[in-house]
């Protein structure tokens, strides 16, 4: 798995165990792969580093991700409230990677 | 053929009865102090392409169409206008954030670059809106370009 270098450990972490499963180059989610495949995430421009985590901010502050439907089947892929703060802190923060 | 009487009553009873059910158009404003068009992000050009593509549904400026008072077809109308407008604005382009631009810059390219949007049951209505691939790769070029400038903006601030 590719992800930016400059991501910090704990994010990195909470994605790995939380968001990769649906979103990466091989899944089987064709939805979510085609709105976010952290595979392509360090590969991609600064603006669009930058738009990705604005919209990652976005639907994870109006708690639509990980989607109820998924969570119905697999409780346990819920974020706790400590890394959903973790995510939130780190898409939301105004300081991009610099690459 | 006594059903089809009846058939033909009913549906004319429920057509008529669709237009007294209240529903109202999206307002229309053709003065937008916010336009992306005076934020001196798009060329002439371009600007033409998106407002004959485009600004029907995601500005203040919607011409609308006869069908628009017409129930039921009028119920999409009004329901598609605001989605469309909630979505992406750009008479209000310039009352956006930086973090929002860069969003709604990038769906821009997404969607045009897929070739999702103008819909096709909009480009079937109107074709004249239909985006052909060289100006669907104008869109989608202006778009990331303009991703890059914003991006920068918000670094600096």
């Amino acid at each position: 798995m590719l992800l930016a270098p400059d991501m910090p450990a704990d994010v990195k972490a909470v994605v790995e165990q939380k968001c990769y499963g649906c979103h990466n180059v091989n899944s089987k989610n064709e939805k979510g792969k085609a709105k976010l495949d952290w595979d392509a995430f360090e590969a991609t421009k600064k603006s669009k580093q930058m738009a990705t985590k604005g919209k990652i901010a976005e639907v994870l502050e109006k708690g639509d991700m990980p989607p109820q439907k998924f969570l119905e089947n697999k409780p346990e892929g819920k974020l706790t409230e400590a890394e959903l703060a973790t995510l939130i802190k780190w898409s939301a923060g105004k300081k991009k990677p610099t690459n | 053929m006594k059903n089809r009487y009846y058939i033909l009553a009913a549906l004319t009873f429920f057509f008529l009865v669709a237009q007294i059910i209240p529903n109202e158009l999206p307002a229309v404003d053709t003065s937008n102090p916010g336009d992306l068009m005076g934020s001196g992000l798009v060329s002439q050009d371009l600007g033409l392409l998106l407002k004959k593509s485009c600004y029907n549904c995601h500005s203040n400026e919607t011409q609308y169409p006869w069908y628009s008072y017409v129930a039921p077809s009028s119920w999409l109308v009004v329901r598609d206008i605001n989605a469309a407008r909630a979505e992406l604005n750009f008479s209000i382009w310039q009352e956006y954030n930086g973090m929002d631009k860069l969003g709604k810059l990038d769906d821009i390219s997404i969607e045009v670059g897929e070739g999702r949007m103008p819909m096709r049951i909009y480009t079937l209505m109107h074709p004249s809106t239909k985006l052909d691939d060289k100006q669907r790769e104008l869109i989608v070029t202006w778009a990331e370009a303009t991703m890059d400038v914003v991006a920068k903006e918000e670094e600096e601030e």
